[in-house]
């Protein structure tokens, strides 16, 4: 580990590695809120576009990439507010459009598939000190945002109704999010590439879902959550020789798996629900449960559901219902 | 502002949407201190008036003044309640505080967190509709009628003046319907202004000043009595009709 971070490529590589593993779950957040999982991978495919354009003339890819996904994100959402049918065709001409053009492109600058497939798939150990500046300062810039602006935008993505009648302006917001993700794709090409960065904004917000109830622990649990995995995802390759960005993914999917083996069992127990035929009150011949007053059913780990005309408490594997001045077993 | 100005005044609504007419000539007035219930079957336009007067739907001809200022140049959204229908809400794991802590971002700048203030707001508000000891829940496991009490306690957070209400009582067992009715007759006193879609009165009946009853969207009643049966068409043709030769062969 420590010669490791003697070598001056492997530091870049890490801190890359770790802003991308930071930066893409906080955005991952909102779009899999909106319910939008696959929009990245489109955003990635558009970026391939400012790739081959960048190669044809024979500018820096990266703030080409930016700007021309930019450009692509704005056009989606665009489409997407339309709603309709020619705009669900049209985010496929878009995206397959993007590639299509990105790797012509390519041809035509005589770099072919091979130049490309370091943005395809990333190529951590070749950043340079100044790709790392630009996605320092990008992500950054990413961070205030989803962060700094995170009541509204979690509002906008709950119910964007209600979000208009406080006043938040619904539009913008929702523009706002799909151009940070195409920010967070273009940085993350060098990194874990631009087929792959998809799910580096999706799994670790899955796995943080599992571990933790809210959208605020969620949130920052995702980029705790996307850092490990890039930390781990570097590491290993390094020590493995393999690709880092698809090292990364799969570092991301192991810890999915962790937390669906911890979080399974507590899930289970608090969700348990005894079954009880559908009856009417009192109908049932029903033994007195023990007496106990109506407090203790605000106590965590208590549920409450409704059955037919009463309530019932369900708590350490048994369940009853308020009956006059007692409580019913069911 | 002058006393009487009210809170909503809209007059003369026309909306379609997709060139079906959805409402026609549709007025609603709701003063400071007064409950106002639109009343209607399904389909009725009960809930696109209320998204109407909220700029949610647009609509073709008419106007909407709230607080006395046009919708288009309305923008003191903290003074505005709304309740919507629970089913358009759109959460994976958020808790109940953190839905009914959005209700406060009217009273927020654009880059503003909640403040100790704002919490203590929402403790307030989740004290009111009887869900104190829920805020820690995802809001996914409450049951529907809790789910519809954090809703109205979101829209209590902003101390609103004028609280817009879709069908707020549905789904909620009859104990806390009670509750419900007893808490908005009670801020009504204080001078909250409300507007709210009901299937039926119920335990509301006590709290509502006026009934408007809409029928295919346009208004049939608005008076201070219970809601009148909607005809399926508006009787325009004499009693006699079906004696009339020359009408029966117009149909």
């Amino acid at each position: 580990m420590i010669e490791l971070l003697s070598l001056p490529f492997m530091q870049r590589a890490l801190l890359a590695a770790l802003l991308s593993g930071l930066v893409a779950p906080a955005i991952g957040m909102y779009i899999v809120q909106r319910k939008l999982s696959l929009l990245g991978d489109g955003l990635g495919h558009v970026a391939i576009m400012g790739v081959g354009l960048a190669f044809l003339t024979g500018t820096a890819p990266l703030p080409t990439a930016v700007v021309t996904c930019v450009v692509g994100a704005v056009a989606v959402e665009l489409l997407r507010q339309r709603g309709t049918a020619t705009g669900d065709l049209g985010l496929a001409i878009l995206f397959y459009g993007g590639i299509a053009s990105g790797v012509m492109m390519a041809g035509i600058a005589g770099q072919g598939a091979a130049g490309l497939s370091a943005y395809l798939f990333g190529s951590l150990t070749s950043v340079s000190t100044g790709d790392l500046w630009a996605i320092g300062i990008l992500g950054v810039v990413i961070l205030i945002l989803t962060i700094g602006l995170g009541p509204r935008l979690f509002a906008v993505a709950v119910d964007e109704d209600y979000a208009r009648v406080l006043g938040i302006r619904v539009k913008l917001l929702n523009l706002l999010i799909v151009v940070l993700a195409a920010v967070t794709v273009t940085i993350s090409m060098r990194t874990v590439g631009l087929l792959l960065i998809s799910a580096l904004m999706v799994i670790p917000v899955a796995t943080s879902q599992q571990l933790f109830i809210g959208f605020k622990g969620a949130f920052f649990g995702a980029m705790g959550v996307g850092v490990l995995a890039a930390l781990l995802g570097t590491v290993g390759s390094f020590y493995i020789d393999s690709a880092t960005g698809a090292t990364i993914v799969v570092a991301s999917i192991g810890l999915l798996a962790v937390s669906w083996l911890v979080a399974g069992p507590l899930r289970r127990r608090r969700n348990f629900i005894p079954y009880v035929e559908d009856h009417p009150h009192g109908a049932v011949e029903h033994e007195r449960a023990e007496n106990h007053d109506d407090g203790h059913a605000h106590e965590p780990g208590v549920k409450v559901i409704q059955h037919g005309d009463h309530v019932d408490y369900v708590h350490g594997g048994h369940r009853h219902a308020v009956h006059g001045d007692h409580y019913d077993e069911h | 502002m002058a006393d009487n100005t009210p809170l909503l005044d809209a007059q003369g609504l026309y909306v379609s949407l997709g060139g079906l007419p959805i409402l026609r000539d549709v007025g609603l007035q709701v003063h400071s201190g007064e409950a106002v219930a639109i009343l209607g079957g399904n389909g009725s336009g009960k809930s696109t008036t209320l998204r109407t007067v909220l700029g949610l739907i647009p609509f073709q001809e008419g106007s909407v003044r709230l607080f006395g200022t046009e919708l288009a140049n309305f923008h003191a959204w903290d003074r505005v309640g709304y309740v919507p229908q629970h089913s358009s809400l759109n959460v994976s794991n958020a808790t109940v505080r953190e839905i009914v802590s959005s209700g406060r971002l009217s009273h927020h700048r654009v880059f503003q967190w909640p403040s100790r203030q704002d919490r203590a707001h929402v403790t307030h508000a989740l004290d009111l509709v009887g869900l104190t000891d829920r805020g820690r829940w995802p809001f996914v496991d409450l049951s529907g009628g809790q789910k519809q009490r954090a809703l109205i306690a979101r829209a209590l957070t902003s101390e609103p003046e004028l609280l817009i209400m879709d069908e707020p009582l549905a789904g909620v067992d009859l104990h806390s319907q009670a509750g419900l009715a007893g808490l908005l007759g009670q801020l009504r006193s204080d001078g909250l202004g409300l507007a709210v879609v009901l299937h039926e009165q119920g335990p509301m009946a006590d709290v509502l000043d006026r009934w408007v009853t809409l029928c295919d969207g346009r208004i049939v009643t608005s008076e201070t009595q219970g809601a009148t049966d909607c005809a399926p068409e508006p009787a325009k043709t004499s009693s006699m009709g079906w004696l009339d030769p020359v009408a029966g062969v117009r149909r």
